[in-house]
């Protein structure tokens, strides 16, 4: 039963190996590294911008290494932000996944939210209503989102 | 009482029961594949919950939800054997024409109820008792011990699992789906 689901995996990697000529990996990594310093950016220099200019909100940046099928072993960065005493990490978790060009986790003390990348550059957040559904992120969805992870 | 003789939706075969779970297993793994190949395609539509999923979550939601199909299925093959064993019994009591041992024991037993409602609740395990001291082989004595031995997996699933199994449920539908379809019959046969 094990080895049949270690098998499985392995066909499940070939396939995608089969595959591998059809898709422009180099392109896709590129996207996915682009749009999570779009997203950074955006944070940055917009949606946090007056509380970070008035010390109320410190965000640092960290190197992270991840290491993926088809992009190989890559850097990219977390962010950490700070209020007061907590915190909230954006990390990178990877570009090749089901239905999206991407995903970071938004991890806090009370919690996870997914964000995915779609094809039109934009990043959906993951909401259980209870069913799972994603939604355009915005300023306004992610001040939301700071209040409830933190 | 065998299933075969109720046919419809109420008292879904056994056997076909054991069919439908692999036909569900076989439909999920065709899905699992399309969520595998959104990875390399995410323009490819699938359903919310399975985007977002690196390879290895893929696997374990798919595990996951395998393993609620197959629990479904084996709570729905064993109640329909509980249900089989109950028509059984009001069979046997409604009809005075039949004096065989069982019959005149459940008689005993429905007396002791009371009433045609108390009846319905009678405990399945005192049905069982009575059956595994009329059959005299120690087979089919085994059989019905491990009927018994899997209605723990039964009762907990209608009780809501809220409370731990206490053992590894590692059953097989199309296994206990046999199982259950030959003590049906042989209960059915039996007329001693």
């Amino acid at each position: 039963m094990k080895s049949d689901k270690k098998f499985e995996r392995f066909i499940n990697v070939t396939i995608k190996e089969g595959d591998k000529e059809t898709v422009n990996w180099m392109k896709r990594k590129e996207y996915w590294l682009s749009s999570i310093s779009k997203l950074y950016s955006a944070i940055k220099t917009r949606w946090l911008h007056d509380y970070i200019k008035q010390n109320k909100i410190v965000v640092r940046q960290e190197e992270i290494t991840l290491q993926e099928d088809f992009f190989g072993t890559y850097q990219t960065n977390q962010i950490i932000i700070t209020i007061g005493s907590r915190i909230l990490i954006l990390k990178p978790i990877g570009g090749i996944i089901s239905g999206a060009y991407g995903r970071i986790d938004i991890k806090g003390t009370k919690g996870t939210i997914n964000l995915i990348l779609n094809e039109s550059a934009q990043w959906e957040y993951k909401v259980k209503t209870p069913f799972v559904e994603y939604i355009i992120l915005d300023k306004h969805a992610f001040l939301e989102i700071i209040e409830e992870l933190m | 009482m065998s299933s075969k003789r109720n046919p419809g939706p109420e008292y879904p075969d056994l056997i076909e029961l054991a069919e439908w779970h692999e036909a569900n297993i076989a439909s999920l793994k065709i899905y699992k594949e399309r969520v595998f190949e959104a990875t390399v395609n995410p323009s490819l539509t699938i359903l919310s919950k399975f985007r977002g999923l690196q390879d290895e979550e893929i696997h374990e939601t798919f595990d996951l939800i395998e393993d609620e199909v197959k629990k479904l299925f084996l709570f729905s093959i064993l109640s329909v054997t509980e249900g089989n064993i109950r028509k059984d019994f009001f069979d046997r009591i409604n009809d005075a024409a039949n004096k065989d041992t069982v019959s005149k024991k459940y008689r005993k037993l429905y007396d002791k109820a009371g009433s045609p409602e108390k009846a319905r609740v009678i405990k399945l395990q005192s049905l069982l008792d009575i059956w595994k001291l009329t059959f005299t082989a120690q087979k089919t004595k085994d059989k019905i011990g491990q009927y018994k031995t899997n209605l723990h997996f039964r009762h907990w699933m209608a009780h809501g699992r809220y409370y731990p199994l206490g053992f590894h449920a590692n059953y097989e539908p199309r296994k206990i789906a046999r199982e259950c379809e030959e003590i049906i019959r042989m209960i059915a046969q039996t007329k001693i």
